[in-house]
């Protein structure tokens, strides 16, 4: 360890090992925080958080906004593209690119109109430009292997598929007849046999998860 | 003229013009639909939580393996010693199946130990001792927390021995015994219906017809 290493903090009793199993208390107190966060997401934060609960969620919702891509509304997207226009036009001119308070702002409905002559042929012309370009990307990810990992939050996310969970036998034994009563040998097999498929599974995918 | 030639000019560019936003569109639209089926094949999210989580004890693992594993291993020998002519080394055999440590609320712990009771109730009413047996099924339905292919199962072993102790005192002439034989079939009967009720209402939830 270096003298300078930001990591070489005192050791702290409250913060189990980072290999040690989560302990009732600690899943207990992930649970709590879980529904918060979903809570919040949902639009229904509580009235009072703790202040210790406040900081972490705000960096769960820091962390979430970061892997979720932010849309615009369509107003505020016709508002950016107005104000760039407009920008480019005053360049043109002469101007210094900004917009100033000065130059009225052409909605860009009303500037169609006026080239009404033109606007089949510039529809046209765009569209399938923007056709063209999203089948050249889509042929290109086609072609391209897929050797991208998925995304970590997705994984943790996505739930684990019924066959590598631990579950009750039924559908795998199906109804037991009277004169296979005693053959609970047969039956042990046969569990023994779909649950081992499911652990290899999981185990040669990448790790238990 | 000139304003008539200019119309129809006007009209055949905007025809093209259309034709040309409708091939787009219909190209876009295939992309979309393109994506959408990749879309459905990937797993998708869950819905309504975002912190739905897989819990440890939810996948199969390793304590689970070695529990089943050990299960397997007491109902083999259990055969064996069966096959050996020594059916109280069989029945310690399936004992050691209910001793076997599974990981805490797997549903399939439930299951073994049911069936491992099952079997053993069975050994024991051919081993003459239908009390003793009885006293295994009751302890398995007593431990099941759902209704099973194996609790059904249970009730099946539970209506033999009573058909079992019922088929004892048949011949038998004392009021008494009429009485208790009448008795025993009655509720072998019942038990047999409680197995097909719960084995019907399986099979319905399995074919998704609750």
């Amino acid at each position: 360890m270096r003298p300078d290493d930001p990591t070489d903090l005192p050791p702290d009793d409250d913060v189990p090992a980072p290999d040690a199993a989560a302990d009732a208390t600690e899943r207990a107190r992930a649970k709590a925080f879980a529904e918060l966060i979903d809570k919040v997401v949902a639009g229904r934060p509580p009235a009072a958080v703790p202040s210790e609960q406040q900081e972490l969620l705000e960096v769960a919702t820091a962390l979430r906004a970061s892997v979720r891509p932010v849309e615009l509304g369509a107003s505020r997207r016709s508002a950016i593209v107005e104000s760039a226009l407009a920008a480019a036009i005053d360049r043109r001119a002469g101007g210094h690119g900004r917009v100033s308070a000065s130059l009225p702002v052409v909605p860009i409905g009303r500037a169609a109109s006026r080239r009404g002559g033109r606007t089949p042929w510039l529809i046209a012309a765009t569209t399938s430009l923007v056709a063209a370009a999203a089948l050249t990307l889509w042929l290109r990810d086609r072609g391209a292997p897929h050797a991208a990992p998925p995304a970590p939050a997705t994984a943790a996310a996505a739930p684990l598929p019924l066959e590598l969970r631990s579950r009750p036998a039924d559908p795998l034994v199906g109804a037991i007849p009277a004169e296979r009563a005693g053959a609970a040998l047969d039956r042990i097999d046969t569990i023994y046999a779909d649950r081992l498929d499911g652990f290899r599974a999981r185990t040669m995918s990448g790790g238990l998860r | 003229m000139t304003s008539l030639t200019l119309a129809r000019a006007w009209t055949r560019r905007g025809r093209a013009a259309v034709g040309l936003v409708v091939v787009a569109l219909l190209a876009l639209a295939a992309l979309a639909a393109c994506e959408a089926s990749d879309d459905g094949r990937a797993t998708a999210p869950p819905a309504g939580r975002v912190t739905q989580v897989t819990q440890p004890e939810d996948g199969i693992d390793q304590p689970l393996m070695i529990a089943l594993s050990q299960a397997k291993n007491f109902h083999h020998k259990a055969k064996v010693y069966m096959s050996d002519g020594k059916p109280d080394l069989a029945i310690a055999a399936v004992r050691g199946v209910l001793a076997v440590t599974f990981p805490a609320g797997a549903p399939e712990a439930e299951d073994v130990r049911a069936d491992a009771r099952a079997l053993l109730a069975k050994l024991l009413l051919a081993q003459g001792q239908p009390d003793a047996a009885m006293s295994e099924i009751d302890a398995g339905l007593a431990a099941a927390t759902r209704e099973s292919f194996f609790v059904a199962n249970l009730y099946t072993v539970r209506g033999e021995i009573l058909e079992a102790q019922a088929a004892k005192l048949d011949g038998a002439t004392a009021p008494d015994d009429v009485t208790r034989s009448r008795e025993l079939k009655r509720q072998a009967i019942v038990a047999y219906d409680k197995s097909i009720a719960i084995n019907e209402a399986l099979q319905r939830q399995l074919m998704g017809h609750p």
